[in-house]
């Protein structure tokens, strides 16, 4: 057996016609049109309040946090993050550009942003935990292993496959997203300037970086790092499917792992060493929008070495584990 | 080779060593799982066109060493080599030699028969369409291979098994336990099916906790008890040539029984050290006499019981069970 | 029809279409990672279709004639509502009585702060949203000078806020009434034609012995400069408080001891009402 690619093909066919991949477009096709219709009564509403006068509905918004930033009640870390939205938004309307800008191009870079942590890795979850537990509950590893060909082929076809669903999964979030907001605002909206390069700093964001982008560019540099994001989550999702006999118990792992990241992320500001957990290095995205990280001192080249020691970490397991391990049943 | 029964199968193996080619050869073949020998020591060959048996109880470590065969668990001692190649070592070489069914055959049930064999050809060399459709046909599955295996019955399973066992060519079939859950009819089929495979010179080695299975299908044997091959040989040294217990129905049943106990070579046995199966002991009569009878002397023993005025409604030879042919075997030593 | 032919074609579509998507997202990886690491700085400039959207957005978007009454608030907690236990302030309860006679009255924005000072004012005038969101209305009430003059700190809400010294109250006053008379300058710059509202002082430390004089001193000198100013411009005018709550603070006054509760603000809204009309 010299080539690797009838492998990832028997990989490939079996996901489509377990129709695991299918079942992600269809909660997509559910999911994005609640967002969508969520969305747009939000818009609705604030159109009464405002009318189309985007500005002035800033304005309000910049003021309403600006509020908030004089009252002892508000913890400090979420003062930060307010005060660095309001020089962001300050910044917008200084140049005369509307963050958001109402169209399907906006809804979806805003989507995008929001499921960078938890929806598209659960997404790929329902891939990579299955990837060899779903064998072994089966039974079907057995046939599998007993074939004339070394087991670490096996592993690494199943990882080719993985990688090439987790860019599909996120290719497709963007298409569904923009083609179901679409039809309700509109499609138009690629070249919308979007601003980008905020760095935070001491005293709230350094604006001496900040530059303009077309919103297409951003959303490719989203999809980007969401892309690493879900490599990341499935490798770990891959380690936990060797380590793990049932594809439920591998999913409740990582489930469980990614919603401790979210809760860890909204409170751990304090505990710092937490920024060493691979869950509160999932949100990449912030990173352009030039939200600050969740803990002092996370910064793009950071979360990503903290996401790839753990990928590399989880690869090195299940390819010690699956190569070596008895298949007992 | 054998620990407890040295001249049993010192005289099968001079018998056989010169005959064809040896196909897979497990030597002093040991795992340990955690602190507990699981098997302890586990020798024999099987040649190119032979049957051989895997007999032993459930729970006696042979689907352990079937598993050790085709390299999902690695021995902790020992060599077990496919056609030459070390399959611990070189298990993309050796294993291109094997096909087998390990336990059931598990197939991806999302997927059709013909799918599942697609699956299977692209992870062997020298395995096309055509192939494909050839092990169709000898299982007899051409109707139904392109519907699901979900759909299937066991039956149905058990034959895309072996077909997917047959696609790369193989030299030796693995088959455990081949004929659990099958129905007569079945059973039959997959005899002769065996049969007509290793007439063609394949190796086929089979497992099984059956005694009469391995009796009806299989050229030789190894005898498994607690992680040891307790004796290799042919099926007709091992099991044939034991003696018989005979079953006895007389009338008078008290006078019968005292003739035949008076009789020299034979044995009056009560239920218990007769070491019957469940089946055997349930289908005696009450006044069923059993005894331990050379095969030679039962003409002379009805001879006999004629010439004193016994009545004989039965007389019926029982065929051994295992426990008894271990007991033969280890001389008294109980299996466990 | 080959009986493979699905499984080849799950294996072209999803192969192809993997390679591609994938490719896609490295590059979109490695600039974002450019992007991010080594960010350039550049100026943005809007293009020309932009910019002429900016000057029409920034224009005076209401014609008082025709629009009736858009509201704009600026200024300290009290513009913003602080103490209302209905959170609404003085700001919507006079857009709410304005609606309530039938009047077509709006409020545009309210960009009241807690704890604001003349100082801050000025600076917010500067900003783009707020000069938009000002010239979107037609009439702007401000209500600023308290945390000033009575040395109220970034958060005037505070219970444990050490009141004044009466020889603060009074040092505090004259460079305030300054910064109040720049205030309203830049409003009548940015928006010519919106009346101002500018609410007058009240002292709210009547009830406190030592402070009840000194108080009353610098909140009407306060209020006289007010009244100073606004009357040199048509569009402004003053809304006095001092005399409802003089000898009202307990009725008008929340628990703070500063704020006007909800009675308070109804009171200052009828007012409002009544001088706009």
């Amino acid at each position: 057996m010299n080539s690797i690619w009838p492998l990832v093909q028997n990989e490939t066919i079996k996901i489509i016609k377990k129709k695991r991949f299918y079942v992600i477009l269809l909660v997509l096709l559910v999911l994005v049109p609640m967002f969508t219709y969520a969305q747009m009564r939000q818009a609705q509403e604030n159109r009464t309040k405002f009318g189309d006068d985007w500005r002035t509905e800033l304005q309000q918004a910049i003021t309403d946090n600006q509020n908030s930033l004089g009252s002892d009640r508000v913890p400090e870390e979420w003062k930060k993050y307010r005060r660095i939205f309001i020089q962001q938004m300050q910044y917008y309307l200084q140049n005369d550009v509307n963050p958001n800008e109402p169209g399907g191009v906006t809804f979806t870079r805003e989507f995008l942003n929001n499921s960078s942590s938890l929806f598209i890795p659960l997404l790929i979850m329902t891939i990579a935990s299955d990837l060899v537990s779903g064998e072994r509950t089966g039974g079907t590893i057995k046939m599998l292993l007993t074939r004339p060909v070394r087991r670490w082929k096996i592993l690494f076809s199943k990882l080719i496959t993985l990688t090439m669903f987790v860019s599909l999964i996120v290719v497709s979030t963007f298409i569904i997203c923009y083609a179901i907001s679409g039809l309700v605002f509109g499609y138009s909206g690629f070249t919308i300037p979007v601003f980008t390069g905020f760095q935070p700093s001491e005293a709230g964001v350094d604006m001496a970086t900040v530059h303009a982008v077309d919103q297409w560019q951003f959303i490719l540099m989203q999809m980007g790092l969401i892309w690493f994001v879900g490599l990341t989550v499935g490798l770990l999702a891959f380690m936990v499917s060797v380590l793990v006999r049932s594809t439920a118990a591998s999913i409740v792992i990582m489930m469980a792992a990614l919603i401790a990241g979210t809760i860890l992320t909204n409170m751990a500001s304090s505990w710092s060493s937490a920024k060493y957990l691979f869950m509160v290095n999932l949100g990449l995205t912030n990173y352009l929008s030039g939200s600050p990280a969740p803990i002092e001192g996370m910064t793009l080249p950071f979360s990503l070495a903290v996401l790839a020691i753990w990928a590399a970490a989880s690869l090195v397991v299940s390819f010690a584990v699956f190569t070596k391990r008895d298949v007992m049943n | 080779m054998n620990i407890s029964n040295p001249d049993l199968t010192s005289s099968s193996a001079s018998s056989e060593q010169t005959e064809s080619e040896i196909v897979l050869s497990a030597i002093k073949v040991k795992k340990k799982i955690g602190k507990r020998w699981i098997i302890k020591d586990v020798t024999f060959n099987v040649r190119a066109g032979e049957i051989f048996g895997f007999l032993g109880p459930n729970g006696a470590g042979k689907t352990t060493t079937i598993r050790m065969l085709v390299n999902l668990i690695r021995p902790t001692e020992g060599k077990i080599t496919i056609c030459g190649y070390d399959v611990t070592r070189q298990p993309e070489k050796a294993l291109a030699y094997v096909g087998s069914i390990v336990e059931n055959p598990e197939m991806y049930p999302y997927l059709t028969g013909w799918e599942n064999l697609q699956h299977f050809a692209r992870m062997q060399p020298g395995v096309d369409e055509q192939r494909i459709q050839e092990v169709t046909e000898i299982v007899r599955l051409d109707e139904r291979i392109h519907d699901k295996v979900s759909k299937y019955s066991l039956g149905m399973r058990q034959r895309l098994g072996i077909a997917q066992a047959l696609l790369g060519r193989p030299r030796l079939l693995i088959l455990d336990e081949p004929t659990n859950g099958l129905d007569p009819k079945g059973i039959r089929d997959m005899r002769l099916f065996i049969r007509e495979l290793a007439a063609q010179g394949m190796a086929v080695f089979v497992s099984s906790h059956l005694l009469s299975e391995i009796q009806l299908l299989c050229d030789r044997v190894a005898i498994v008890g607690n992680g040891k091959v307790i004796a290799v040989g042919s099926v007709n040294e091992l099991v044939e040539d034991r003696e018989h217990l005979v079953v006895w129905e007389l009338e008078p049943t008290e006078q019968g029984a005292r003739i035949l106990e008076e009789l020299p070579d034979i044995t009056v046995l009560d239920l218990e050290s007769a070491h019957l199966d469940n089946d055997t002991a349930a289908s005696l009569k009450l006044n069923s006499i059993i005894t331990r009878t050379p095969e030679e002397q039962i003409s002379t023993t009805i001879q006999a019981l004629v010439s004193a005025n016994i009545q004989i409604h039965n007389v019926r030879k029982l065929n051994p069970t295992l426990e008894q042919l271990f007991l033969g075997i280890t001389e008294g030593e109980t299996i466990e | 029809m080959k009986p493979s032919s699905s499984s080849a074609r799950i294996w072209r579509i999803t192969s192809i279409a993997s390679i591609v998507t994938t490719l896609l997202l490295i590059s979109g990886f490695v600039y974002a990672i450019n992007d991010v690491v080594n960010p350039v700085g550049s100026s943005y400039t809007a293009e020309s279709s932009t910019d002429s959207a900016a000057q029409n957005g920034s224009q005076a978007a209401v014609d008082p004639a025709t629009e009736g009454i858009r509201v704009a608030a600026l200024g300290d907690s009290l513009a913003k509502g602080t103490g209302d236990d209905e959170g609404s302030g003085f700001v919507r309860r006079t857009v709410n009585l304005l609606q309530q006679q039938g009047v077509d009255a709006k409020l545009v924005a309210n960009l009241g702060i807690n704890g604001q000072k003349t100082g801050q004012v000025i600076e917010s005038l500067d900003e783009s949203g707020v000069q938009h969101t000002l010239r979107q209305a037609n009439v702007i009430m401000l209500s600023i000078g308290a945390n000033d003059l009575f040395n109220g700190g970034e958060a005037l809400g505070n219970l444990d806020e050490q009141a004044p010294t009466a020889n603060q109250l009074l040092t505090n006053q004259p460079k305030a009434a300054a910064r109040l008379q720049k205030i309203l300058d830049r409003l009548a710059k940015i928006n010519p034609d919106a009346q101002i509202i500018y609410l007058g002082l009240y002292n709210p430390f009547g009830d406190l012995k030592e402070l009840r004089i000194p108080g009353n001193q610098a909140v009407s000198a306060w209020n006289m400069k007010a009244a100073g100013i606004t009357n040199t411009n048509e569009h402004m005018m003053v809304i006095p408080t001092f005399d409802l709550f003089q000898n009202n603070l307990d009725q008008y006054l929340s628990a703070d001891h500063f704020h006007p509760n909800g009675d308070g603000y109804e009171q200052i809204a009828t007012r409002i009402v009544q001088s706009i009309r």
